[in-house]
């Protein structure tokens, strides 16, 4: 089973600002018991939107000034990027649903 | 995939672990992907196993029992892969759209009924269903309604894990009615939530020490203990205000355990309709 990528402070513009498609950043820490339940639902995300969106996640701990500097203040946090500009967000553990409902609002369902 | 690899002594072998176990077996109650890969060893559906260690946990009987009552009605050799779909049709049918009271959201619930019962519904069906869901308004006392119908819009066989999301969302409809009934308000709570973080210190020091997160038998245990201990310090406090407060902390149990023997009994119903290696019983007919 496939792993999703990990983004830090360095790669954060590159990855996730400078990316072509929309990306969902999954704010997280190691510590944190609801985030471990989100990394199937996650992962799940990045199977059925392939090639559409990508899904990537980022270590609060590691990172803070990111998280500080997008006002994550928990997780974990599911922030949507696209073209450089945040989109929308979700906080808590959330179902696999609610996170497509989340990208389907950025384009239409394809036919 | 046939069940139990068609194999009587594979069968027997899970019912002997699983006679007499109260608690939920480790292979059914660890994480997601533990059980999915003991639904593999045994040669069971993904899907189906994720939703039996779900039910069979919140059962009555124990989930053990709950388990081993399902799983001995499996012939070894049976075909399950349509059930968790049949049963999906099934549970919505019977025990979601009688609590439905959005108009709109009835006629979604059967969009959602022939989506499940198709021959071989494609990502974009699934997704486009998924997306009309997501534009109803529905009231708030549907919201968990619609987020179970949300949630079993997946190919679940691709996407097995999704059975949690249909699992927990459903838990969310009786979790809604409690704090509709006890009239739980951002403004109770907030009062409740004072009430509890005075409390607290007290309520750990009786509790004993917290168990490792992973431990999932002993967080329960753990979780009872501070709420038994919380209970009383809480109603010397303020009884009308902590009564209400502990009903939400204790949550719907009895109505979700009343759910899940439901649920397990329409899946053994599901599952005897299922022809054995052998031939058997006639398939039923989705919806």
């Amino acid at each position: 089973m496939s792993k999703l990528d990990i983004v830090t402070t360095e790669t954060f513009d590159v990855i996730v600002l400078g990316a072509e498609q929309p990306v969902v950043v999954d704010f997280y820490a190691d510590w944190c018991g609801p985030c471990k339940m989100m990394e199937p639902a996650l992962r799940d995300i990045a199977r059925e939107y392939d090639g559409e969106v990508s899904v990537v996640k980022l270590d609060v701990d590691a990172n803070k000034e990111i998280a500080e500097r997008y006002g994550v203040s928990g997780i974990p946090a599911l922030l949507l990027f696209d073209k450089g500009a945040l989109c929308d967000r979700l906080s808590g553990a959330t179902s696999r649903s609610a996170i497509a409902a989340m990208i389907d609002k950025r384009e239409a369902p394809r036919s | 995939m046939n069940a139990f690899h068609g194999n009587a002594a594979v069968k027997r072998d899970v019912l002997e672990t699983l006679a007499g176990s109260t608690e939920t077996p480790v292979a059914m109650a660890a994480d997601q992907q533990a059980v999915l890969a003991w639904a593999q060893e045994m040669g069971l559906p993904g899907d189906l196993t994720l939703l039996l260690a779900g039910l069979a946990r919140h059962s009555e009987r124990g989930a053990g029992k709950a388990c081993y009552d399902v799983l001995e009605t499996v012939e070894p050799g049976a075909d399950l892969s349509a059930v968790m779909r049949q049963w999906l049709i099934w549970a919505i049918g019977t025990m979601l759209v009688p609590v439905l009271s959005t108009p709109g959201l009835r006629q979604a619930a059967d969009t959602v009924q022939r989506l499940l019962g198709a021959a071989s519904p494609t990502p974009s069906d699934w997704r486009r269903v998924r997306h009309d869901l997501a534009c109803i308004d529905v009231s708030d006392d549907d919201d968990g309604a619609l987020a179970t119908l949300s949630a079993a819009c997946w190919d679940l066989e691709r996407f097995p894990g999704a059975v949690d999301d249909i699992l927990t969302s459903w838990h969310q409809i009786f979790n809604s009615r409690l704090h509709r009934e006890v009239e739980w308000t951002e403004d109770v709570r907030a009062a409740f939530r004072i009430l509890l973080r005075d409390a607290t210190p007290q309520a750990r020091a009786q509790a004993g020490p917290m168990p490792e997160p992973s431990d999932e038998i002993a967080t329960r245990l753990y979780k009872t203990r501070l709420l038994d201990a919380y209970e009383p310090l809480l109603l010397a406090k303020d009884e009308t205000l902590s009564r209400r407060g502990m009903q939400i902390l204790r949550g719907p149990r009895a109505e979700i355990s009343a759910f899940s023997d439901d649920a397990l009994s329409g899946l053994v119903q599901r599952i005897s309709g299922t022809p054995s290696a052998a031939g058997g019983l006639a398939h039923e007919t989705c919806a």
